[in-house]
């Protein structure tokens, strides 16, 4: 079986650091205190800026078939400028966070001449104007 | 039968028209003292929220006194010896989302909850086809699991939760969040459609904030329920006298409605 990895955003990883529950009908892993209070996520892409994560990842989680990191909203331009550049492909800050862990991971974990292949899960002409704000200010 | 139902039954077989305020427990410290005021003035039953993070059925207003009563380290634990001082002899309900109490643990939940005096919830986001365990573990504290319908239930559904729903039905008046202005209350003609299927009282709740409103819900229900229009009087900065002229209002026009039409 070939491992399956999923990467979350580091400001809203619920199955790295959440906890079972259920919110908005479904039974996940969520961001929650001692109370069962929600607490909030933090991330650059709105579509991961989430106190929950979909119950099939958490299933994948619970049952050891999928292995999930984080990757934080830092490395998460660069990888997005990376792809773009290199492929003509641009996608969406969500699915930045695959490319920044493949970036970071490529001959750590993963071996030279390995092939991974990786679910461009959205595009990014959606975030394109939030990535220019965002690159105009760190100028 | 649970005993809050055979109470809400007792009420509806005497002809009287309940009034049913929402109060946010812990949004101030003197929570307990509007709760009383109410009582006094002629509640029927008190609806108390056990605030939520998340609230999904509520409108800001409600939000807000969650928030501030979340705030104030509000927990089940801490209504439930808060309400230890609460001197009333009308039903308590609570209403919370499920997150609160599956977090709690079911059990000890409906066990801590019943200890308090409570005797029916409302969790406004746990669906019949999830509900099984939450059912079975208040039964077994005499705690009412009270459901809702809506202006969208189909009849089908509308007859599956009418006939599992215990303590009272609860109609909801109108498709939006708590506290949301608009158009006139479709709770009536809900209430009615419930009455068609069972014998247990039905109550209108969202979308009423006047006395006319309620008089107008309790023409074709058994009670009114007011939620938003009661909180947002708190958040203002009610006294307890403003909160017994407040219910005092609502009593009144609900003691002078027409009678119940069955036909």
């Amino acid at each position: 079986m070939l491992p399956a990895f999923g990467v979350e955003a580091a400001g809203g990883s619920a199955i790295r650091t959440g906890s079972p529950g259920v919110l908005h009908g479904m039974r996940s892993m969520l961001l929650q205190d001692e109370f069962g209070q929600i607490e909030e996520a933090h991330s650059i892409s709105a579509g991961l800026d989430y106190p929950g994560i979909g119950p099939e990842h958490a299933y994948l989680a619970h049952a050891q078939r999928a292995q999930y990191e984080s990757a934080t909203d830092d490395e998460v331009i660069p990888a997005l400028q990376l792809l773009s550049e290199l492929e003509g492909i641009v996608p969406a800050l969500e699915t930045a966070h695959a490319i920044a862990w493949l970036v970071r991971e490529a001959r750590v974990s993963i071996a030279p001449g390995s092939t991974v292949l990786v679910n461009l899960s959205g595009r990014g002409d959606k975030d394109v104007a939030q990535v220019r704000e965002i690159l105009r200010g760190a100028k | 039968m649970t005993s809050l139902e055979t109470s809400l039954r007792s009420l509806r077989d005497g002809g009287r028209k309940a009034f049913v305020p929402y109060f946010m427990a812990g949004a101030s410290k003197d929570w307990l003292r509007h709760v009383e005021a109410a009582a006094h003035a002629g509640a029927d039953a008190i609806e108390i929220g056990l605030p939520f993070s998340d609230p999904m059925i509520d409108g800001v207003v409600i939000q807000e006194a969650a928030l501030r009563s979340l705030e104030r380290g509000t927990s089940i634990d801490s209504v439930v010896s808060e309400l230890d001082d609460l001197e009333v002899d009308v039903p308590l309900i609570a209403m919370t989302y499920y997150n609160v109490v599956l977090h709690g643990g079911l059990e000890r939940s409906a066990s801590l909850l019943r200890g308090a005096r409570v005797s029916g919830v409302i969790i406004p986001d746990l669906p019949l086809e999830e509900a099984l365990e939450w059912e079975g573990a208040c039964a077994q504290h005499d705690l009412a699991t009270i459901f809702l319908v809506a202006p969208s239930t189909p009849p089908t559904r509308l007859e599956m939760i009418a006939q599992r729903t215990k303590g009272f039905c609860y109609a909801q008046g109108r498709m939006a969040v708590t506290g949301t202005p608009g158009a006139r209350s479709e709770g009536g003609a809900i209430a009615t459609a419930v009455r068609a299927v069972t014998d247990v009282p039905v109550y209108v709740g969202i979308g009423i904030s006047t006395p006319a409103q309620a008089s107008d819900a309790a023409s074709q229900a058994d009670g009114a329920i007011v939620g938003t229009a009661m909180v947002e009087l708190l958040l203002r900065g009610a006294s307890v006298g403003d909160v017994e002229s407040f219910v005092a209002s609502f009593r009144h026009a609900l003691d002078h409605a027409p009678a119940t039409d069955f036909a």
